[in-house]
């Protein structure tokens, strides 16, 4: 892979392989929060869970993805991604958000299971079909008269 | 006669008749159909098992008191998965189970109390049908008369009626002790009038582009080809009601190609080299837009699904938006950085009654 980068590197210059220090997540995970929140969100769901976008394209789920494809997807937009070069998010604004991913993917969701983080869409649904059903099923039980 | 407080009225006390011949039902203002359906009253009784057959019963009893007993077996095991699953310090994984072994003791407990008696109601207790009438709520002449003269005994005792002054100022203040209310909520309408603050925002000519959260200022340069940032004005973190102004001034800067810009005329000076600026707020509801696909140059609002080319001047390609995202007119400063012509040229955000556009 690196041999790869070093040959596209002779045709042009471009972005190199993020160095080391920026990928480990040692950053501030708070800043990167609020800077995912900002440039991030809105595409990538503020659990990183993914979203949609238009004419069936999507923003992919950010969750076991390596810093070193989050800190390249950032640095060249790929797809329709826009690019957040080095003066939009500085290298350590970026390890603080690969920092936010890191501290997402390893923090066990205290409020129990998830429903993939999709908030109120996957929430209310799970609540309408076996909340209402199991409500459905007691008041058809209830009223039934025993054989 | 009326005072009984020694308890010497034998009727003293007496609750509401039950029910009495001259007082049945009526039918009210209801219009009494000529076809009304006939009451077919109830189906023919119909034995359930436990009624025919007594090992039946016994069976059904004992699957009653099996949820009892289930219900305590319940209670113990919330008490213990407490003390075995302990909520540790810095562990936020042992909050989620301490509450769900707990919750599932507690919730067994409770819902198995529930079943067991309603299954006992349904295949044990008697299972006639039957009809219980409402009864009327007229209280026994005796009481309605005791009534009366607990009325009648009180304003002669505390002349109400003879007193006219006392009654009268007793009304005023009554009547005039609520008026504070009025002043009160009068001063929940909005203290100024909204319009104005509708109609502008903290762009201003000179205000400087700077980034979201930081406040630090955008060079031209900066923006390369296919970026995307998200920008408020100068001053909005030191600003008084900073997050009234962020909701109405957040804009996001882009750089298209200038090629790929079809700009109308009298706004050819609005872009500085194919960067344009473009109001954040949507004119549908207002929720942020911000899903900016580089590649084809769509914005994308995530709550309604409203589209707009930034090609196109921000023109509504799709959804329920009515009018493109009013643009930000920009160009740089002598330092290089990127700043606001002007405000915006027409209110931001979704319509409101008094807008003109």
């Amino acid at each position: 892979m690196a041999a790869l980068a070093a040959y596209v590197a002779t045709k042009g210059p471009g972005p190199a392989i993020p160095s080391e220090q920026y990928l480990a997540g040692e950053g501030d995970a708070a800043v990167g929060a609020e800077l995912f929140r900002i440039n991030c969100a809105m595409c990538h769901n503020v659990a990183g869970a993914g979203g949609a976008l238009t004419e069936g394209k999507f923003a992919p789920p950010l969750a076991g993805v390596s810093a070193v494809h989050v800190y390249e997807a950032m640095l060249t937009g790929p797809q329709n991604m826009p690019v957040f070069n080095d003066a939009n998010i500085s290298p350590e604004d970026k390890a603080n958000i690969i920092t936010y991913l890191k501290y997402l993917d390893e923090t066990p969701s205290v409020g129990g299971y998830g429903l993939g983080d999709l908030g109120p869409v996957s929430e209310g649904l799970f609540i309408w079909i076996f909340g209402l059903g199991a409500i459905v099923a007691i008041t058809v039980w209830l009223t039934a008269k025993s054989n | 006669m009326a005072k009984d407080h020694d308890g010497t009225n034998p009727r003293a006390g007496t609750t509401l008749e039950k029910y009495r011949d001259d007082q049945l039902p009526t039918p009210g203002t209801g219009v009494v159909a000529s076809d009304a359906v006939e009451n077919p009253g109830f189906e023919p009784f119909r034995a359930r098992v436990s009624d025919v057959d007594p090992a039946k019963a016994r069976a059904n009893e004992r699957r009653v008191s099996a949820w009892f007993v289930l219900s305590i077996i319940g209670t113990v095991f919330a008490i213990t998965a407490y003390i075995v699953f302990p909520i540790v310090d810095g562990e936020p994984g042992t909050i989620r189970n301490n509450n769900l072994f707990l919750g599932l003791g507690i919730a067994l407990a409770l819902v198995s109390i529930g079943f067991g008696a309603v299954h006992w109601s349904k295949s044990l207790m008697d299972g006639h049908d039957l009809v219980e009438q409402r009864h009327g709520t007229r209280g026994t002449e005796a009481t309605r008369q005791k009534a009366i003269e607990v009325f009648e005994l009180g304003n002669k005792e505390s002349g109400f009626g003879r007193r006219t002054l006392i009654r009268n100022t007793l009304i005023g203040a009554l009547v005039v002790s609520p008026l504070p209310a009025v002043v009160l909520f009068r001063d929940l309408a909005p203290a100024e009038n909204p319009v104005p603050l509708l109609q502008h925002t903290m762009w201003k000519k000179g205000t400087r582009l700077t980034r979201d959260p930081s406040g630090t200022p955008i060079k031209a340069s900066e923006v390369t080809l296919g970026s995307a940032f998200h920008v408020i004005p100068e001053g909005l973190n030191e600003s008084e009601h900073k997050l009234e102004e962020k909701a109405k001034a957040a804009v996001l800067l882009m750089r298209l190609k200038p090629q790929d810009l079809h700009v109308s005329q009298g706004r050819e000076d609005w872009n500085y080299n194919g960067i344009v600026a473009y109001s954040k707020i949507c004119t549908h509801v207002g929720c942020p837009v911000a899903l900016y696909e580089q590649q084809t140059h769509h914005l994308l609002c995530p709550c309604h699904q409203s589209q707009f080319d930034i090609t196109q001047e921000a023109k509504v390609i799709f959804g329920p938006a009515k009018r493109p995202l009013p643009q930000l007119p920009i160009t740089v400063d002598s330092e290089g950085y990127l700043v606001a012509q002007s405000d915006f040229t027409e209110p931001v955000g979704p319509s409101f009654w008094e807008r003109k556009l």
